[in-house]
């Protein structure tokens, strides 16, 4: 339903410049061009029933969520609140912004092929081009799980050959020092997960400068933003 | 030595003719008490006749920011020395200053609407990277000075409260919590290495929280930034509440004779997905129970729920959380988690009447499935008996 709508409005968008042309060719080439059908008499049902793979390229999902839509009403009504009516874009040759307004989630999916260690990821082809390949994260295995935690092991980095290391920050609202960098150590299904070490004193006074001075300046090895965000955008 | 600041001429151009031509609708620094604004936005929702339920009795500012004015103000008030001490002034795209009110107004629709900074920055006239950066503010801000909305009871009054609470739910005495955990789910590029680390079972690339929750619904204790692949068990276990209650300095509270030679201690429950231990309490495990220990598993379930829509409705308010952030900094992202508890908290400790407006479903991580952790105590194993008894003798025969 939603394709026959949006083919519709492809339609209508289309067809509205010929009310001011004499000819129809540039509209023909143009829809044949995109795979549309170019004669006068458009038979749209039969057209989706053999080409709705070709359409469902070129048209997005209708987000029909009602809390999504109630949300982007308050947006507007935002928008025209604090932009005032002098600032509420009107031109329908907006400048599209770099970034997403609404980026699409990827998923890796497994491969069709069992022993094919790639797929192809299902992405929005307005988005990713359609052939993008990524590298498809290990089967996991079903056997037993051993996950271990262990925090003051004298040897620990003997123990740790052959873990991939993470470095996150958590929090615990139980702890004094309620915010910290741990490492989470990995290996199929075992996890082993570590305080960060303190550096040597030299390492730490340096680094500790350094902070310093990125602070004094006004930003910080933070001066990347990326809250929420996007790509990250230098703050100076 | 910093260069000057790019488009500063401009902004300076913009601003001197904004003063000529008169003034946006939000709030200047010099009237930022009065909220002109904010009747504003009043009257164009009820122009716009999006004014939801008249008849729950929540007005515009509650069904638009999800809270009262007098929460508002009351964040204002905790952020404002924060927010209003730095030297470099936000101001929007018309060269316009921005007030405190401002920049908490947008810090919360960032957090609220889970919209892009892209999206939030066209709805107030504000570059991205400008919504970026008072949001940013704002959660280090109130990281800082709202962390006493989130703490464990500290008096014996307080949690005498909340075990009579619990205990008016379905009847489990002596009972100080429920423990329960969510994923938070984020975009983030599957062919990053980084990445991998963040791939949880279901393939989604998440991040743990893990909350204990009291009657109310308010967080007790928080962990979160733990990769969402890691269970929930592991998770409880490298907590600091779970160091603290082996060493005996939590859940320590006074014991209670459920019976003569019957004393239960201080616990919390959880679902099966927890160890049983001494002070953790989870449901028998198994189909077609004895009718005691079924139930004693619904008295259970029931007071769980507790924790449930706690998580349903975190995630239903504070929408940049519900899975749609795109390439967040993993550091960051567990303090945006924790304001988004304290903003919770604060709503309930402000006894804010919202949730009739959230359309609040049962389940706060859909798609993920339970693990069952087999670990059991003895010393657990006999609380639960215990448990299960003083309500089997108490079942009419």
């Amino acid at each position: 339903m939603h394709l026959i709508q949006n083919l519709e409005f492809i339609r209508q968008d289309q067809t509205k410049p010929v009310t001011h042309t004499p000819s129809h060719d540039w509209l023909d080439r143009l829809r044949s061009r995109k795979g549309f059908p170019t004669s006068q008499h458009l038979d749209l049902g039969s057209f989706l029933l053999t080409n709705t793979n070709t359409i469902s390229l070129h048209t997005r999902p209708d987000n029909t969520n009602p809390t999504r839509t109630r949300t982007h009403t308050h947006g507007s009504i935002l928008a025209q609140l604090f932009n005032g009516a002098s600032f509420i874009r009107t031109h329908p040759y907006k400048k599209c912004p770099r970034k997403q307004p609404h980026p699409t989630k990827v998923h890796p999916t497994s491969s069709p092929s069992p022993a094919s260690s790639t797929t192809t990821a299902a992405t929005d082809p307005g988005i990713f081009p359609s052939n993008i390949t990524v590298a498809v994260p290990e089967e996991e295995r079903e056997q037993e799980e051993a996950e271990a935690v262990g925090f003051d092991d004298d040897d620990e980095y003997n123990d740790l050959k052959g873990f991939s290391k993470s470095e996150v920050t958590v929090i615990d609202t139980s702890s004094s020092a309620w915010k910290a960098v741990k490492f989470v150590y990995r290996k199929q299904n075992i996890w082993k997960l570590r305080d960060r070490k303190r550096k040597s004193r030299l390492l730490a006074k340096k680094e500790s400068n350094n902070t310093h001075m990125a602070i004094e300046i006004g930003f910080s090895k933070e001066n990347v933003i990326n809250m929420g965000g996007e790509r990250p955008t230098q703050l100076v | 030595m910093m260069g000057p600041v790019r488009g500063l001429k401009r902004r300076k151009k913009q601003e001197k003719r904004h003063g000529e031509n008169g003034s946006s609708a939000s709030g200047s620094p010099q009237k930022e008490g009065p909220l002109d604004w904010l009747d504003e936005l009043s009257k164009r929702i009820i122009n716009n006749g999006l004014r939801q339920s008249p008849t729950k009795g929540l007005d515009n500012f509650q069904s638009v920011f999800k809270m009262s004015r007098k929460t508002f103000d009351y964040i204002c008030s905790l952020v404002k020395e924060d927010m209003m001490a730095k030297a470099a002034n936000f101001i929007f795209t018309s060269g316009k200053t921005m007030s405190l009110h401002d920049q908490v107004v947008v810090a919360l629709r960032r957090l609220g609407s889970g919209d892009s900074l892209v999206t939030v920055g066209d709805s107030f006239g504000l570059s991205h990277s400008t919504v970026s950066q008072v949001t940013w503010r704002f959660v280090e801000s109130m990281e800082e000075r709202g962390l006493q909305h989130l703490h464990w009871p500290s008096t014996e009054l307080e949690m005498n409260e909340i075990k009579s609470k619990f205990e008016k739910i379905k009847g489990l005495p002596n009972c100080c919590g429920v423990v329960d955990a969510t994923h938070i789910t984020m975009c983030l590029p599957a062919t990053e290495p980084p990445s991998k680390v963040w791939l949880d079972h279901e393939k989604n690339h998440s991040m743990v929280l893990q909350a204990i929750v009291d009657p109310d619904m308010r967080f007790r204790d928080i962990v979160t930034g733990w990769p969402g692949k890691m269970k929930d068990w592991l998770i409880f276990e490298s907590s600091n509440f779970h160091k603290l209650c082996d060493k005996g300095e939590r859940l320590n509270g006074k014991t209670l004779q459920l019976s003569e030679g019957s004393e239960i201690r201080e616990y919390i429950i959880g679902d099966s997905g927890y160890p049983l231990l001494p002070y953790l309490i989870v449901p028998y495990e198994g189909k077609e129970l004895p009718e005691p220990k079924s139930d004693f598993n619904d008295r259970h379930f029931a007071t769980r729920m507790v924790a449930q829509r706690a998580l349903v409705r975190l995630k239903e308010m504070w929408k940049i959380i519900q899975g749609s952030m795109w390439r967040p900094d993993k550091h960051r992202l567990p303090r945006i988690i924790l304001v988004c508890c304290l903003l919770h908290n604060i709503v309930i400790d402000m006894e804010d009447n919202v949730e009739e407006q959230l359309s609040l479903s049962q389940n706060h991580d859909s798609g993920y499935h339970q693990f069952i952790c087999e670990a059991s105590d003895v010393k657990g194993a006999l609380l639960r008996e215990k448990l299960s008894l003083y309500f089997n003798q108490r079942l009419p025969t």
